[in-house]
């Protein structure tokens, strides 16, 4: 069988609320997880592959496939972490920006999602908007964005005051 | 706690380590702040090896090879915030494009070239280029070199030579330089500057400014010098003949550096707001409720602190006096070979006279065990073999970091490697610590023995 027939078959998702997604394999396997079970199962017959995922509901689960059909045919630039890295992080494409734009929950299901299925380009997405949320405020905003209790007493708080003194004198 | 809850949602400490990878060093110490778990993850070694947001003087002061190195390193780091441009290079030709990958450099250190091999021009040139497509903040420049034209979009501005007093700036936030022609002109032409540094400049004119609010000059010739500077609140200052030259009722924090044999006449009364105070020596009583640093740098009040009942810190390149406030918070010790402390000073003198010290520098070799109840930070340069260090972690009970700012204990009978490993092992008390710094250069030639405790994130290496 050759590559291009496995990536046009069709795979079910199974998700954690036993809803059931047929996709393309190709836009399956933009996840390294079902990647990995696909070729542990062996794609040689003609039934339509099963593929439990215990970890997603079938809301988030909808929305990565989504993410993945929209993301099928990107060019894959080299996997290596440090030439990922270089690309600025402002370059957030219109349609990511609207994809991630959901309420915090969502998003930070979305980025357990990402890292349990292992697609890398959605994992960098929903980071990078969760660190644009926070990035330049200070320590009571980031508080009030993520609704966090502040557990310092008084003379902790200073001493991470000092402490961040320090690493600026460097 | 391996996760952390957000939104209803509980995300594991590595993704949200992941999640401050991408964020910028200010926003990263902020992080610190929020609350203790954001700390313990913001302070993840990773977040620090993997981005540095500046490379520095000691990564780029090298010769030709080693610029190719950094130059190499440059294009990996595109959150870059701070360079220091390597002292080996003839030109700025081929940098400008890799600075490009670095959109959010802000602050660019030329101090280190060689002016004379790159030509005034050129550095101009170079600077006028990178000021065009980067949002720089900050410059450095060599000696021989005037900026000038770009004050009116920078902050902050650095020099070591002298600068005209005609400089116009709104922008202008700080300025190091080494001296000017009137001090009092050039806070004319910059009206918010709030930070000045003239190493060298005599104030003969009094001063006038709404904006500053840190001055450090070398000589104070005219009375009132201050008194018109309504937020001025921080003063540095070699030599200043008469008291009242510095009559302001504002100051904070002043420090007098004269290193002659000369008791200043300072009057603490004349200062009701004074917090930080540092002179070479003082001969007269101190007394402050208000002052909570001080520092020696040659001879102490041979009576003892007890005038200062609210000291926090202390830092002595004298001997220790006396008597020391209990309610002492830090502790620094300079200068040891001249005045080195008593060894029962450690075990026995922390523990009951200064039982609140959390924080001890100890800019020495560490030759007994220090015993403290509530000591959290710990820096010393070593420790004399690993056995001091071993009895310190177990006798201060709260000790959480300790900085080993030359690394690892004279090892002197030991040079085979598997004797050194062995010592290394005993480390394993160092375990018992949330953390452990290390010089970078340790971890080039001992990385191994430190692995394991690396791979416990016990130990982090600083540069």
């Amino acid at each position: 069988m050759t590559e291009e027939n496995t990536d046009t078959q069709m795979v079910k998702l199974c998700s954690s609320d036993d809803r059931e997604f047929e996709v393309e394999a190709k836009v399956a396997k933009m996840s390294v997880t079902i990647r990995n079970m696909l070729e542990d199962l062996g794609l040689d017959n003609d039934e339509v592959p099963n593929i439990p995922l215990p970890n997603v509901n079938s809301q988030i689960l909808e929305m990565v496939i989504n993410y993945c059909k929209h993301h099928k045919d990107d060019v894959v630039l080299a996997t290596d972490d440090e030439t990922t890295r270089e690309r600025a992080l402002e370059d957030i494409d219109p349609w990511d920006q609207k994809f991630v734009g959901a309420d915090q929950g969502t998003l930070f299901e979305l980025i357990l999602a990402a890292n349990y299925l292992d697609i890398k380009s959605l994992l960098d997405l929903t980071c990078k908007t969760v660190a644009n949320m926070i990035k330049g405020k200070d320590a009571e905003e980031i508080r009030k964005t993520f609704n966090i209790q502040n557990d310092f007493t008084k003379e902790e708080e200073e001493q991470v005051r000092k402490e961040n003194e320090w690493c600026e004198e460097k | 706690m391996t996760t952390f809850e957000i939104a209803g949602v509980s995300i594991p400490t590595e993704l949200l380590v992941r999640i401050f990878s991408e964020l910028d060093r200010d926003t990263l110490r902020a992080c610190k702040l929020v609350c203790k778990y954001f700390n313990i993850v913001a302070n993840d070694p990773f977040l620090y090896t993997r981005l540095p947001l500046a490379l520095t003087a000691s990564e780029v002061l090298c010769d030709r090879t080693r610029s190719d190195y950094v130059m190499s390193r440059l294009s990996r780091y595109p959150y870059l915030e701070e360079f220091y441009l390597p002292s080996g290079l003839d030109s700025g030709e081929g940098l400008e494009a890799l600075l490009r990958l670095a959109p959010k450099l802000s602050r660019v250190n030329l101090r280190y070239i060689d002016a004379d091999r790159w030509k005034g021009k050129e550095i101009k040139h170079f600077l006028e280029s990178l000021v065009e497509v980067l949002p720089i903040r900050k410059i450095s420049v060599p000696v021989s070199m005037d900026a000038y034209t770009f004050l009116h979009v920078i902050d902050v501005f650095h020099t070591e030579s002298f600068i005209p007093s005609t400089i116009q700036s709104e922008s202008l936030r700080e300025l190091y330089a080494a001296d000017t022609p009137s001090t009092a002109q050039l806070l004319q032409g910059c009206p918010n500057i709030q930070k000045l540094i003239l190493a060298y400049a005599r104030l003969e004119e009094p001063l006038y400014s709404d904006s500053l609010r840190t001055l450090e000059v070398s000589e104070v010739h005219v009375k009132d010098a201050i008194l018109n500077c309504s937020v001025l609140t921080s003063l540095s200052v070699d030599f200043v003949d008469n008291w009242g030259n510095l009559a302001t009722k504002n100051l904070k924090s002043l420090t007098l550096h004269d290193d002659g044999d000369y008791d200043p006449p300072i009057d603490l009364e004349d200062l009701p707001k004074l917090q930080h105070l540092s002179v070479n020596f003082i001969t007269q009583p101190l007394a402050s409720e208000q002052l909570v640093s001080l520092t020696l740098r040659q001879r102490g009040v041979s009576e003892g602190l007890m005038g200062t009942p609210n000291l926090k810190t202390l830092s002595l390149q004298t001997s220790i006096p006396t008597s020391i406030p209990a309610g002492l918070h830090t502790l620094v010790l300079d200068n040891l070979s001249f005045f080195p402390p008593e060894p029962s000073f450690f075990d026995t003198e922390l523990p009951n006279r200064l039982h609140r010290l959390t924080t001890l520098h100890y800019r020495d070799t560490v030759r007994t065990v220090i015993a403290s109840p509530a000591l959290e930070i710990l820096r010393v340069n070593r420790f004399f073999t690993h056995h001091e260090l071993v009895a310190t972690v177990r006798a201060c009970p709260c000790l959480r970091k300790i900085y080993l700012l030359h690394g690892r204990p004279w090892e002197r009978e030991s040079n085979t490697m598997e004797a050194k490993n062995r010592q290394w092992g005993d480390f394993a008390v160092l375990e018992e610590l949330p953390s452990v710094f290390i010089p970078l250069d340790l971890s080039r030639t001992q990385g191994p023995v430190f692995s394991d405790l690396l791979l416990a994130g016990k130990v982090s290496y600083f540069g």
